[in-house]
């Protein structure tokens, strides 16, 4: 009798908890494709609509997003992968242990607190202003942890397998290294790519760090463009219900991408095993 | 044996890392202190909607958490056939890496509506002597947003919970059968096993609830008031620095306003470590 209660429990429980997933991704694809197909496809180059007069695109944000994960990548990988390797290369080390800590602690917190440090610091101390490289390095604060434990456990296993081997050839240990790396390339891949996942979707350290001006393209390095997650907030507050509607369609846009770097990080890891 | 120079550039990125940490705090710390200077400790008080608005809703949300998370762990360990086991893991992670403010706006427009008119509208005509739920039913409340919170959070503390409960060994299940007990005291047991993982994953999820700022923003209400009613609107911290940092201007708004930010710093920086360290001490 029990068995069967607590079997009742765990699946209203599981049936509360993902139906409401789905029931957003229906609603983000059926209004999303509402207003694209509406629009046309020009919607991922278009500008953004005036308030209350018809659709628009989002173009703007859409390549302000992509610069920023750009420059954000550029700043974070090195710094992940040569944090990786020293932590997989020397386990045994207190740094290595400190380091690890030091570094999952940095994953879960709050970004809005990047973002505040990032503009006390960049935009503030050291005069860059409200633009995408200041946002970009704060998504590459966020972004770091991320990549770091992904790699050190991806590198994990290709050490195991491969350091003895390694020294055992008489290779160097930068050789010995670059052979572990390139055997976990997989791993490291995936890394980068959660992290970019994670970064896709970032609002709260963009509101410290970008302007909400959603008319801007890229015109030099420090333009003040904005990104897709800042625009649906914006619009999601706004009255008015075309920008709602773009507001679905960028919400739309963002799961596509969430769901592709997501697939491919499985897809990556199942290749390995 | 190895020869230290090549560990010289990798450390560079550790130090990297590490120093990140610090220069947030420092950051916040000296960011603050004209707001210090010139209100005083008194500062915090002329705050407190936002405070009591903090901690209502992450409670709220991780008392949600908490039931729904270890529910859908067990089920998905112990019921769901070895095939499509993969297939929930992979949903379960999707939703925990999910970008939160596509879930605070789904939630404002389409979530609320819902709960609004059938939910909310149920507590407050039956329960609507008790102070929680007093107030109306509106379309943005601390109860929305608790459950935006949570649904934001679930996946995340499921995913901790799900992965030390599937290490637990056969061997305990065997022994438990073997005693003439069924699959609910399996159940027990294994979770009474693991409780201490599992408080440390809840405590994970609720540092990361303490941080969330736009799905709460946009599903809060936006109102400086501190009710008892559940299904008033409120504020919480994390909102009330993202609405007001745009009119901050002068140097003692800004001040003000990463003082707050570094009360929720300590806060949510407690709760990560007191998380790790229960997660992470096997029992």
């Amino acid at each position: 009798m029990k068995d069967k209660l607590i079997f009742l429990f765990t699946l209203i429980c599981t049936l509360i908890i993902f139906s409401p997933f789905l029931w957003l991704v229906l609603d983000l694809i059926i209004k999303g494709l509402n207003t694209i197909i509406a629009y046309g496809i020009d919607f991922l180059i278009a500008e953004p609509p005036l308030p209350g007069d018809g659709l628009g695109g989002i173009g703007t944000v859409l390549e302000g997003t992509l610069f920023m994960v750009l420059i954000a990548s550029l700043i974070s990988i090195p710094i992940s992968l040569s944090t990786a390797v020293y932590v997989v290369m020397n386990e045994r080390s207190k740094f290595a242990f400190l380091f690890r800590f030091l570094t999952e602690s940095l994953l879960e917190f709050p970004t809005i607190i990047i973002g505040i440090s990032v503009f006390i610091i960049f935009a503030k101390g050291l005069k860059l202003g409200l633009n995408g490289i200041t946002a970009a390095i704060a998504l590459s604060i966020i972004m770091i942890p991320y990549t770091t434990i992904q790699a050190i456990e991806n590198m994990k296993q290709s050490r195991d397998k491969y350091l003895e081997t390694g020294y055992a050839l008489g290779l160097s240990d930068s050789n010995v290294i670059k052979l572990i790396v390139s055997e976990g390339r997989e791993g490291v891949i995936t890394g980068i790519l959660i992290g970019m996942a994670k970064i896709f979707g970032e609002t709260a350290p963009l509101l410290f760090t970008t302007v909400t001006s959603f008319n801007i393209f890229l015109k030099n390095l420090f333009s003040p463009v904005s990104a897709i997650p800042v625009l649906i907030f914006e619009y999601a507050f706004s009255p008015y219900e075309n920008w709602h509607d773009v507001a679905w369609g960028a919400s739309l846009t963002l799961m596509f991408i969430v769901i592709v770097l997501f697939t491919l990080t499985r897809f990556l890891i199942r290749r390995k095993i | 044996m190895r020869s230290n120079k090549v560990y010289y550039y990798y450390f560079a990125g550790c130090i990297a890392v590490s120093s990140l940490l610090f220069l947030i705090i420092i950051s916040l710390v000296i960011a603050s202190i004209p707001a210090f200077d010139f209100y005083g400790v008194g500062l915090f008080a002329s705050y407190f909607p936002a405070i009591y608005g903090t901690i209502v809703v992450s409670i709220t949300a991780i008392l949600i958490a908490t039931v729904l998370s270890i529910g859908s762990s067990i089920f998905i360990v112990e019921y769901v056939p070895q095939r499509i086991k993969g297939f929930f893991i992979n949903l379960n992670d999707l939703m925990a890496s999910f970008p939160t403010i596509v879930y605070g706006f789904w939630g404002l427009y389409e979530l609320g509506p819902f709960l609004n008119s059938t939910l909310f509208q149920f507590l407050y005509t039956y329960l609507g002597f008790i102070p929680l739920f007093s107030t109306p039913p509106t379309a943005v409340s601390y109860l929305l947003a608790s459950i935006v919170l949570a649904i934001m959070i679930t996946p995340f503390a499921s995913s901790l919970i799900r992965e030390v409960y599937s290490k637990i060994p056969e061997s305990m299940d065997e022994g438990i059968y073997a005693l003439g007990l069924g699959k609910y005291h399996v159940i027990k047991i294994k979770i009474s096993y693991i409780a201490k993982s599992i408080l440390g994953a809840l405590t994970l999820a609720y540092g990361r609830g303490l941080g969330e700022t736009v799905a709460v923003d946009l599903t809060i209400g936006n109102s400086f008031i501190a009710s008892p009613s559940l299904l008033s609107t409120g504020i919480t911290i994390p909102a009330l620095i993202a609405n007001q940092f745009g009119s901050a201007f002068t140097e003692l708004e800004l001040s003000s306003l990463f003082s707050l930010a570094l009360v929720l710093f300590i806060i949510g920086l407690v709760f990560i470590i007191a998380g790790k360290l229960l997660f992470y001490k096997r029992q």
